[in-house]
């Protein structure tokens, strides 16, 4: 071989030598791009909404579907968006397997008649919780230092006459309070046109006058007909105006038991009052008071509705006392006078603590911290003692109340018990707020 | 032409190519990475999209939103009329607010009129409903999603601007500590690049989405139904009553227990006692 086809063989060796790492460097290029995606997430726009393809909604979708696959950690999908604090609605559960006080739903959503296959359905973002012990559970240090409370907790410590430190909770009281806001976008055009109303509504040439609206790029409308061109809800639902609940539920339900007493009284054929129908009649002029009575105070206990039961003749009621020594014997139990309220009305709340142990109980502290929407009114605070022995004249001075500021901007109430608590006693405290 | 590589050894040109090989490497696998720490949402939706198409993907996952009216309260600035649109053709206006009911998923036109220092101007918004409310039951009219026409929307709307305002619902668990000026909505602006509906997402939980801009029909008297979007459906709600209301009407009697509840009651302990049963006490020897 000659020095020149060698050293051309040496030039065309450097080459690729030089062309090799290039293309491997190129590849490697390739494959990062690829896995880059195409332009911004925010900013694509979707295919569909090019052409905005007239929606078909399935057969399936115009029934009620059950809740029974969806949880709270679930979130509904919009056309393939997740909507991040979206959470989808609970079915209401059988009254039988309602769960503990802490998760079962709001009374008011989810009465006791909520079994059937149209079940109700609620969520948790449109109520205000106020009660309870959330996690973490408040913890009390040796020297009674209260950790973990958190906003929404309402809870009492307490010693006992053996030393030693007991935490109750209240139940959670919930409030339907739903609040809006809204997020607001201009987008003006370039070119400032003025809309001169008197021109517009005379000037015949329309056209034109739209025409130059027409540069800013984010006005889109045009395509809305298309869309619902297809959209068969609205005949599907002609025969529906006559049955919308919105309509009539409220009628109907102040209505039915005020007919039903009627009825009642009709079907004896005379207009003569039995003895065995006062309990009946009784409760038929509970329940239309309660109805007709829109500020009727709401009872929750364990999460239940209470019912009162009349007995003309007998009073039965079944009292547990927890007579072991040392064990943490302090109920406590709050209560709301709305179930339902709006931004601006002022709900009053109401704590009872009783001891049912057999020995006294001291140091009793109760703290309410309150959720951010309820804003305390001050002064509106009521502690009362029923003591068993005759201290009456001391409680005004046993009782010390006082306020801080919470984490959450709203406050943290605290009453301070020295009067030690007997058996059987018991107290209450009511205070008002402002729902924020 | 000498190469520059023709002096280097066998094994530095391998080197060379094996590093070039390999360089691709951890770029790709941080590039990797960053997505993986990307967000897990896609917000395909936009508030910019034409009125109808966020309302129709929210119906095809189903639910309890599909065929249920929604109320809906439509307020604005003092003295302005708002006229609803029925079978092709707009109502008489009525003074604000209005409460209706309206379908979830569908687009409803209105008319405003009598806007406050821009007289015989008119403007036609529309009000998309992309979700539903789980009031108590018999109570749905008494929480409607409002809807608020404010005076600095429908002036810059009159000027040629487009104002999109999606209304969301607060999570009470995240809520803001400031109470609401009565008559007034809380409103976050944004940049006319971000997209309102994932900001509104972002604070709670999108119900509508307003959008007003000054496109009017040239004769009312034509075929409305493409710019009325098929003209939905709507409800008229009863007013909500009120225990004064009640009382005055005759058809209710005065409760002594029932008061106002923003007055003080009178008797305390008579409250108290109606609120929370008494229990039996241990005899104490």
């Amino acid at each position: 071989m000659s020095r020149d086809d060698l050293r051309n063989r040496k030039q065309r060796t450097n080459r690729q030598w030089l062309i090799a790492p290039a293309l491997m460097l190129v590849s490697g290029c390739a494959q990062v791009s690829a896995l880059r995606p195409q332009g911004s997430l925010a900013n694509q726009r979707p295919a569909f909404a090019q052409n905005i393809p007239a929606p078909s909604v399935p057969a399936q979708a115009v029934a009620l579907q059950s809740a029974s696959a969806e949880t709270n950690a679930a979130r509904p999908m919009i056309g393939g968006a997740v909507l991040a604090s979206a959470r989808l609605p609970r079915a209401c559960p059988p009254a039988a397997a309602c769960l503990p006080a802490q998760n079962c739903p709001p009374v008011a959503a989810c009465p006791e008649l909520c079994n059937g296959p149209a079940a109700a359905y609620w969520n948790d973002q449109e109520y205000l919780y106020d009660g309870g012990d959330r996690d973490p559970r408040v913890e009390l240090t040796k020297d009674r230092t209260v950790n973990g409370l958190d906003p929404q907790d309402t809870i009492a410590h307490y010693e006992t006459v053996d030393g030693k430190l007991c935490v109750a909770a209240t139940n959670r009281v919930p409030i339907y309070a739903p609040r809006f806001g809204a997020v607001r976008k201009v987008a003006a055009p370039v070119l400032s046109a003025r809309a001169v109303g008197a021109e517009r509504m005379t000037d015949p040439r329309g056209p034109l006058v739209k025409q130059s609206r027409d540069l800013p790029g984010d006005v889109l409308q045009p395509l809305g007909p298309k869309n619902q061109a297809a959209v068969k809800l609205i005949d599907g639902l002609h025969g529906r105006i006559r049955g919308v609940p919105n309509e009539k539920i409220d009628a109907l339900v102040n209505v039915s038991n005020l007919q039903v007493a009627f009825q009642q009284l009709n079907a004896l054929g005379s207009a003569v009052k039995r003895e065995d129908l006062e309990a009946l009649l009784g409760e038929y002029l509970v329940n239309a008071r309660t109805w007709a009575n829109v500020d009727e105070i709401a009872i929750m206990i364990g999460g239940v509705a209470a019912a009162e039961v009349r007995d003309a003749k007998q009073l039965q009621d079944v009292t547990l006392y927890e007579t072991e020594p040392g064990k943490c014997s302090l109920r406590i139990c709050k209560a709301a006078s709305h179930s339902a309220a709006q931004p601006g009305d002022i709900v009053q709340f109401s704590i009872r603590f009783d001891n049912v142990g057999a020995k006294p109980l001291q140091n009793i502290v109760i703290l309410d911290s309150l959720t951010t929407r309820l804003e305390y009114i001050d002064g509106s605070q009521i502690c009362e003692l029923s003591l068993s022995s005759n201290k009456q004249a001391e409680v005004s001075k046993s009782v010390r109340f006082s306020t801080a500021e919470n984490e959450a901007g709203s406050t943290v109430l605290k009453w301070d018990i020295d009067q030690p608590l007997a058996t059987g006693d018991s107290g209450v405290i009511t205070f008002r707020c402002r729902v924020r | 032409m000498r190469s520059p590589f023709s002096n280097w050894s066998r094994s530095l040109r391998a080197a060379i190519v094996l590093s070039c090989f390999l360089a691709g490497t951890p770029a790709a696998s941080a590039q990797t990475a960053a997505i993986a720490r990307l967000p897990k949402v896609t917000y395909l939706n936009s508030a910019d999209a034409a009125p109808g198409v966020v309302g129709a993907d929210r119906l095809t996952h189903g639910g309890p939103v599909v065929g249920f009216f929604q109320p809906v309260e439509v307020s604005g600035p003092e003295k302005v009329e708002i006229a609803l649109a029925h079978e092709g053709r707009f109502l008489p206006p009525l003074p604000a607010p209005v409460k209706v009911g309206m379908l979830v998923g569908s687009v409803y036109r209105l008319r405003v009129t009598n806007i406050p220092l821009r007289p015989g101007e008119e403007l036609y918004p529309t009000i998309e409903v992309i979700d539903r409310l789980y009031a108590p039951r018999g109570r749905e009219h008494r929480f409607p999603i409002p809807v608020v026409l404010e005076r600095e929307d429908l002036l810059q709307a009159l000027d040629g601007a487009m104002v999109v305002r999606v209304i969301y619902l607060e999570d009470s668990q995240v809520a803001s500590p400031s109470a609401d000026e009565p008559g007034s909505q809380r409103v976050t602006d944004v940049a006319g690049t971000d997209n309102a509906l994932q900001v509104a997402d972002q604070l709670g939980r999108p119900m509508a989405i307003l959008r007003i801009g000054s496109r009017v029909p040239t004769n009312l008297q034509n075929d409305l139904s493409g710019f009325l979007y098929n003209c939905p459906p709507w409800l008229p709600l009863p007013p909500v009553p009120t225990q004064a209301g009640l009382v005055n009407a005759g058809l209710m009697a005065p409760s002594p227990v029932a008061q106002d509840a923003n007055t003080m009651p009178q008797d305390a302990n008579a409250l108290r006692r109606q609120t929370l049963p008494s229990e039996p006490r241990l005899p104490v020897n």
